[in-house]
């Protein structure tokens, strides 16, 4: 963590939040079957939420630019495939950018959301509340529909995330 | 005992490539290859393809620089219709075009580069990356971030979206420029141009760092080729080819774009993917040439902007004649941003850049067009043949890197002879001769790329083909 924080750049990441923002990011190749259920529930998450309040991107992989985004939002929530697990299997990780490993393969192909958060916290001082939601996948082929197990879980996965943004929602308006 | 050193992958490129150097018994370097490994064929599968779908198939050859392709690609088309697009769509697609330039120069210069600039060719290969960077000076990662930011906007407002936009079609864009979304535009104009402005300043003072960087990186006289429009400036979406030596004298001007194949040959060498052109009334390999950056600030007398000219004098004065030091393609990449800024500013301050009147339309007038435009990297080329329902039938493209190809491989050779000795590897000599490929910011055509620490594995082979040693990092 860089020990010289821009004190600005904090005073504006926490007036951003007062009044915005929460981030969804589903990542992964929508042509490639389960790759895509990342974009697939931030899309679907698109057409459920008010978008003025809370921003949705869909894209095939975490880009630094997104930093910059991080650093203005409150809770931020990356959706993504996953390799392992058994299929349809959902986990949700709670990520702490102040603390986040960054892997050796950092910014290659294979950014992950730990060290986007990470590099928002070096970049802008900014540690928004962060989570991971993973679908383990079965089905990696050219498609663009989901294998059975993850479609199962589709709507179950948008539930908890629209009930995580309802929660900090709640949580904004008391404060 | 001569061996080979093979770098694979090389690092922080757009792509996939590897490096061979070939020792001998003293330990010296001999020779030195650069592989392109990747093969992608877009000039065949397009074929049989309608000829008003290449801009957008074209454009997918690459994430990175899909609107260069686009635009290229449109100019061949517009010369199969045999038609002028309107002068409104042509200042809209120059400033989509020098966008694409903003946002691929921050990428390389900020994300791939900055490391070993900021943090030394010898830092930790752990540290060498953009977390490195953001740790030791956020200040440069944020300018970094904003600026690409700044290139990718333009293109998400004009184009639609930040990567593979199809606004750019056949006979000019499919929609004017609204005032709302040009006023977005030059709202961000004056952060751009402060961040480049420091970004320039911090440069300049390292350069005594890197006094031995820039002596032995792809430092050798070479011909320069690029676009030129009027009679001085940089030609980013249209002119005429001009070609200078080392002295900088002018050996060629006012060469037609589409008569490319009457002074650019294209030898093909079994080691690479890529080509080697080379200029034709040298031969081969003597008529080796740089383009992009460097060879544009070389061809041309002034950018046509006030303060990227200031910049120029400045850069120019770098050398007598032509500024020879590939490691001077970062700071050429600084000054073309400022001018890109500067020019996109006066572009959408010009009054018919919000005409409606943007697109021509037209049936097909030729069964041959050729396109060109300079690419971030150097000059692009489309060329394609069509038979009478509009059908592509054969495309040939010179893509920017490849131009550069031959001076690439002489610039590792240079390197790698000056760093590279005896039996013993350090991860400093290896990075240099790495970070002189950065330099030159090679886009292999992927369509994603690697912006931090990969994987290097080093073989150490003997001539027999036999491996005498290998380490991975």
């Amino acid at each position: 963590m860089n020990k010289n924080r821009n004190s600005d750049l904090t005073r504006e990441a926490s007036a951003a939040g007062r009044h915005r923002h929460i981030l969804v990011i589903g990542y992964g190749n929508p042509l490639r079957s389960d790759d895509g259920i990342g974009w697939r529930i931030a899309h679907e998450l698109r057409g459920r939420l008010d978008t003025s309040r809370i921003e949705v991107i869909e894209c095939h992989q975490l880009a630094p630019e997104m930093a910059d985004k991080i650093r203005l939002a409150t809770l931020v929530i990356f959706v993504d495939a996953a390799l392992e697990g058994f299929p349809g299997e959902v986990r949700h990780h709670r990520l702490d950018g102040m603390n986040a490993e960054v892997p050796s393969m950092a910014f290659s192909h294979g950014r992950t959301p730990g060290a986007l958060m990470a590099l928002a916290a070096d970049l802008y001082a900014a540690s928004p509340e962060a989570h991971l939601f993973t679908v383990s996948g079965s089905l990696f082929r050219y498609g663009e529909a989901l294998s059975r197990e993850v479609e199962h879980v589709f709507p179950l996965v948008v539930a908890e995330i629209e009930s995580l943004i309802g929660a900090a929602e709640s949580g904004i308006a008391a404060r | 005992m001569s061996r080979t050193i093979v770098i694979d992958p090389v690092t922080r490129l757009e792509g996939h490539a590897k490096i061979t150097l070939q020792t001998n018994d003293q330990g010296e370097v001999e020779s030195a290859r650069f592989h392109v490994t990747q093969l992608r064929g877009f000039e065949k599968f397009c074929e049989g393809r309608p000829f008003y779908e290449m801009p957008t198939l074209m454009s997918r050859i690459c994430g990175i620089c899909p609107v260069s392709h686009l635009i290229t690609s449109a100019k061949a088309c517009d010369a199969i219709l045999a038609v002028r697009i309107p002068p409104t769509a042509a200042k809209l697609r120059r400033i989509l075009n020098l966008a694409q330039i903003i946002q691929s120069h921050a990428l390389s210069f900020f994300y791939l580069s900055s490391p070993d600039l900021l943090l030394g060719m010898d830092a930790d290969p752990s540290e060498r990356n953009l977390f490195g960077v953001a740790r030791v000076n956020p200040e440069l990662g944020r300018g970094g971030v904003r600026l690409r930011q700044f290139g990718q906007q333009v293109i998400e407002l004009l184009g639609g979206k930040r990567i593979h936009p199809g606004w750019v079609i056949p006979g000019g864009v499919n929609e004017p420029l609204s005032i709302e979304k040009r006023d977005r535009i030059l709202g961000m104009i004056p952060e751009a141009l402060a961040i480049t402005q420091k970004t320039l300043v911090w440069f300049k003072i390292r350069f005594e760092s890197y006094r031995e960087e820039i002596r032995t990186f792809a430092n050798f006289p070479s011909l320069f080729m690029g676009l030129i429009t009027g009679t001085d400036r940089p030609g980013y979406y249209e002119g005429k080819i001009r070609f200078t030596d080392a002295t900088g004298r002018i050996v060629a001007d006012n060469l037609d774009p589409a008569r490319y194949p009457e002074y650019i040959g294209e030898e093909v060498e079994p080691s690479t993917y890529v080509k080697s052109p080379y200029y034709k009334p040298r031969g081969y390999p003597a008529g080796i040439y740089r383009v992009g950056p460097l060879a544009r600030l070389n061809l041309a007398e002034r950018c046509g902007t006030p303060l990227a000219d200031q910049e120029w004098t400045e850069f120019r004065s770098l050398e007598r004649g032509a500024v020879l030091s590939s490691f001077h393609y970062h700071y050429a990449r600084l000054v073309e941003i400022l001018h890109a800024v500067e020019r996109i500013h006066s572009l959408l301050e010009d009054s018919e850049i919000l005409g409606t009147h943007v697109r021509a339309t037209a049936s097909i007038n030729s069964e041959e067009g050729i396109g060109a435009s300079e690419a971030p990297r150097g000059t692009l080329i489309h060329h394609y043949r069509v038979n009478e329902e509009g059908l592509i039938t054969w495309a040939n493209l010179i893509i920017a890197t490849g131009h550069n190809n031959l001076a690439m491989n002489r610039g590792i050779l240079q390197v790698a002879r000056h760093y590279v000795h005896g039996e013993k590897l350090t991860d400093g000599m290896l990075n240099r001769v790495e970070a002189v490929i950065r330099a030159f910011d090679p886009c292999l055509s992927c369509s994603t790329h690697a912006v931090g620490q990969m994987a290097i594995h080093v073989r150490l082979v003997n001539p027999a083909g036999e491996l005498l040693d290998e380490t991975r990092r």
